[in-house]
């Protein structure tokens, strides 16, 4: 069940509904039970797997709590982990492995060829897989207290706004959360009601409207003039940011009405100083946990210039493969880390006219980053190098793409203006809530009714109109 | 309890909005089409169902002005007959006429292949939501559909940008006042035409739904009247459709088969288009010849005299003005205006 879904309009506010209405301490088996059903939605049988990575992980973490020999600790928690990442790896690295494995077969002149694997992704499992396994590395720090009630674990593995598209949250977070009871209350319910209807506009008004002139454009680059390459990687960079973004506070919000609070995702990534510190603002719960789990058991930025290099490009190797099982991913991530060292390496300087320097930092980020984007969208890692090299050498003027009116831009248009005051507003440190907090009751009721109705109505969901398939046949 | 006022009255306020932009954003061909039958207060004696044959060969204005009797033309264009069942069903909650004239051109067809998405829409959109119609729509659509039929703003909000562009154009050349019947205004040469009396052998898929809709029919004390009105159509074709003089003589059903009608229409000056469809001269042909028959065979009340349907008459002014607007200057034109146009989207 997708959140921008009719199933999840009924389904968010049933939930809701009958959570509140229940006796307090079986609120969260409630939960349980409905993230169970959230999931299933997809596949059924893929709840197994949730079902497997969630057994393991807690018998894993109940035998590290309990034993007192570290290498036997160790040894559990080294299993746990081989585990969940072979399930990962199975089900979304085995096509990849065997796309290698057959072109360094043709490479050296072998003709036998392995027949090409169709297996279906289960949804989310990157990020439960990741969620789970932060927690047993944590009991295995002694950072968190092992949960030994089962079902309760199952719902922090589980638990359904944040389970297919995170943020991916941390145990000591959110297990605590889970076991506390919650009230309805007015303020938090509105709050996360709102946070909701940002996370919808996002994705429904910005993303996916941006996707039909993205997709038009990458879908037929060789066509596509410089101009367009590049707005359509600019565009892209909206839609990836909202569509994340949206997705990242739909879930935080749906939490928020239940009494849960979830990590901020998303904070203004493109007006980031850098492209490190894009990282810090960019899908935060993914970037803190390779920061928690993998930089900082390499070393951090301890000993020498070439081993933190070492350990930043480890990182964003990582972080690409987890993006997606494509050689195209590994590259985008390695492009990122490269970025970073060559960033960590330039002679920090204290710069005469600081805003402009803000500013330029800024721009020149943003640039950085488009570039990474332009490869990440691309259909191969090829592509996007031809892509990048038409840019200056094709510019053209063009750059509206076929089917994509000019309504639709104006639309795509006024949204992204919106959607930049609110980053606007969130850099300043400003709340949206508390700043409609100050009008007058019936214009705060008129202002979230105008926006509910113009997500609804400019909102890309639906079948999809055509007036082309109105066009009633003359018989 | 004063926030849960204010949240109430938000909800509401934001129900009102919802209503407001559905009626905004949804296309009003159906609207036009349908919308009088289901608002119609008095009596409508003869309901016409079937495909867009019906619907350009029969003008329930016609029928009024000269024999007294109200009529509704429910026909719509690719119906198979499986689809004017569930027509015959949900008109039935509003009107239960004395007689159905039910079009058997589409005795061949199948549900699945032939019923068009824009026809779709055009009936459905304008049947208010009740369970009939959501057993109509998982009877006669995929799943898929489901949600557009059944909630149509899911599609039509989608409409923004031709309704704020002013691109946003209507389809159908049907006006409320018409009752159902529309004006398909030019005339055209015909595809060769040979006719047969043979019948074809084998079973057709509409078949069944001819039995369903005669039981229907009886159940609620309509009488069923099974039609095929003349068109330049294959040898193959009319062999299937006179395979209703069989099944209608099973069934008790008079089967008016308006092909072997010698000299009722003329396919060189009353067809608008190369398929054969009726333009108003043919439509007035067949509206009088059907007038005299089921005048003849039912007892159907001529009703110009009551004073309670004096308004038809006001819709007939405006039904004889637009003929005349539209259909006046091309009568005054020599042989065929359009010749063999094809469709406009294949």
């Amino acid at each position: 069940m997708l959140f921008n879904s009719f199933s999840f309009l009924i389904f968010f506010p049933v939930v809701t509904l009958i959570y509140f209405l229940l006796p307090r301490k079986t609120r969260w088996l409630w939960l349980l039970v409905t993230s169970y059903y959230f999931y299933m939605n997809w596949n059924a049988e893929y709840a197994l797997l949730l079902a497997a990575s969630t057994g393991v992980t807690y018998g894993c973490a109940l035998l590290i709590g309990r034993l007192d020999d570290r290498k036997k600790r160790k040894a559990v928690l080294v299993a746990g982990i081989v585990f969940n990442i072979g399930m990962l790896a199975y089900f979304k690295y085995t096509g990849m492995l065997v796309e290698i494995i057959n072109r360094a077969c043709a490479l050296i002149g072998v003709t036998a060829r392995i027949p090409p694997v169709d297996i279906l992704l289960p949804v989310g499992i990157s990020f439960y897989v990741f969620q789970a396994l932060g927690y047993m590395i944590d009991v295995y720090k002694g950072r968190v207290k092992v949960e030994r009630n089962l079902l309760r674990y199952a719902l922090f593995v589980s638990f359904f706004p944040q389970l297919v598209a995170g943020p991916i949250e941390r145990s000591g977070r959110l297990l605590r959360q889970l076991a506390e009871p919650h009230d309805f209350e007015w303020k938090r319910v509105r709050d996360g009601l709102l946070i909701m209807m940002l996370g919808f506009f996002e994705k429904v008004v910005v993303a996916d409207r941006a996707c039909m002139y993205v997709d038009s454009i990458f879908g037929g680059w060789a066509e596509a003039s410089g101009a367009q390459i590049a707005l359509a990687t600019a565009v892209f960079a909206v839609q990836d940011l909202c569509d994340f973004g949206g997705y990242s506070h739909i879930a935080i919000g749906a939490a928020k009405v239940l009494g849960i609070e979830l990590m901020t995702n998303f904070r203004q990534p493109y007006f980031a100083h850098s492209v490190q510190n894009f990282w810090a603002r960019w899908h935060i719960s993914l970037s803190t946990w390779f920061r928690d789990y993998v930089y900082f058991p390499l070393g951090a930025g301890r000993g020498s210039k070439l081993r933190k290099s070492f350990n930043i490009m480890v990182v964003y190797t990582l972080s690409g493969l987890w993006h997606g099982a494509a050689l195209k991913y590994v590259a985008w991530g390695m492009l990122n880390g490269a970025i970073q060292v060559v960033e960590g390496l330039m002679p920090v300087r204290r710069p005469r006219h600081p805003k402009a320097h803000h500013v330029l930092s800024v721009l020149r980020t943003d640039f950085l980053i488009l570039i990474t984007m332009l490869v990440f969208r691309a259909g191969s890692l090829l592509t996007a190098v031809q892509m990048l090299v038409k840019i200056p050498m094709h510019w053209g003027a063009q750059a509206m793409a076929t089917g994509f009116s000019p309504m639709q831009a104006l639309c795509l248009g006024v949204s992204i203006a919106v959607l930049f005051a609110i980053e606007v507003i969130h850099e300043k440190r400003l709340s949206l809530t508390e700043l409609t907090d100050r009008l007058p009751v019936l214009a705060r009721g008129a202002l979230y009714l105008l926006a509910v109705m113009a997500i609804i109505i400019f909102g890309v969901w639906g079948p999809g109109y055509s007036a082309q398939a109105f066009i009633y046949f003359q018989f | 309890m004063k926030k849960a006022i204010c949240v109430l009255a938000w909800v509401l306020a934001l129900c009102v909005c919802l209503f407001a932009a559905d009626r905004l954003t949804r296309r009003d061909d159906s609207e036009r089409k349908y919308g009088p039958f289901f608002e119609e207060k008095q009596d409508i004696d003869v309901l016409f169902l079937g495909t867009s044959h019906v619907l350009d060969g029969v003008s329930p204005m016609e029928l009024w002005r000269d024999f007294g009797v109200t009529s509704y033309n429910m026909g719509n264009s690719s119906e198979p007959l499986d689809v004017t069942e569930w027509v015959l069903r949900i008109a039935m909650q509003t009107h239960k006429p004395k007689v159905a004239v039910i079009d058997v051109y589409y005795i061949d067809r199948r549900v699945d292949e032939e019923w068009m998405y824009a026809y779709r829409h055009l009936f459905l959109d304008a049947v208010p939501l009740s369970p009939l119609k959501v057993d109509a729509v998982r009877a006669t659509l995929p799943k898929s559909e489901w949600l557009e039929f059944l909630m149509p703003f899911s599609l039509y909000h989608g409409r923004w940008e031709e309704l704020l562009g002013g691109t946003a154009e209507r389809n159908v050349d049907c006006e409320p006042y018409m009752m159902g019947g529309e004006f398909r205004i030019d005339r055209a040469v015909v595809l060769p035409y040979a006719r047969t009396t043979l019948a074809d052998e084998s079973e057709q898929p509409g078949e069944q739904a001819l039995v369903r809709i005669a039981a229907l029919c009886r159940e609620n004390g309509i009488e069923p009247v099974f039609i095929a009105i003349p068109a330049p159509v294959s040898e193959e074709e009319q062999m299937h459709m006179n395979r209703v003089h069989a099944l209608a003589g099973e069934l008790g059903v008079p089967f008016v088969n308006l092909f072997d009608v010698e000299g009722l229409v003329d396919f060189d000056t009353d067809c608008y288009d190369y398929l054969g469809h009726m333009n108003p001269d043919g439509a007035t042909k067949i509206t009088a010849y059907l007038g005299q028959w089921l005048t003849a065979h039912y007892d159907l009340t001529d009703r110009r005299g009551d004073a309670a349907y004096a308004y038809w008459n006001d819709r007939l002014a405006l039904y004889e003005a637009a003929r005349e607007a539209q259909w006046g200057e091309m009568t005054l034109l020599d042989g065929p205006v359009l010749t063999n146009p094809a469709p406009l989207v294949e």
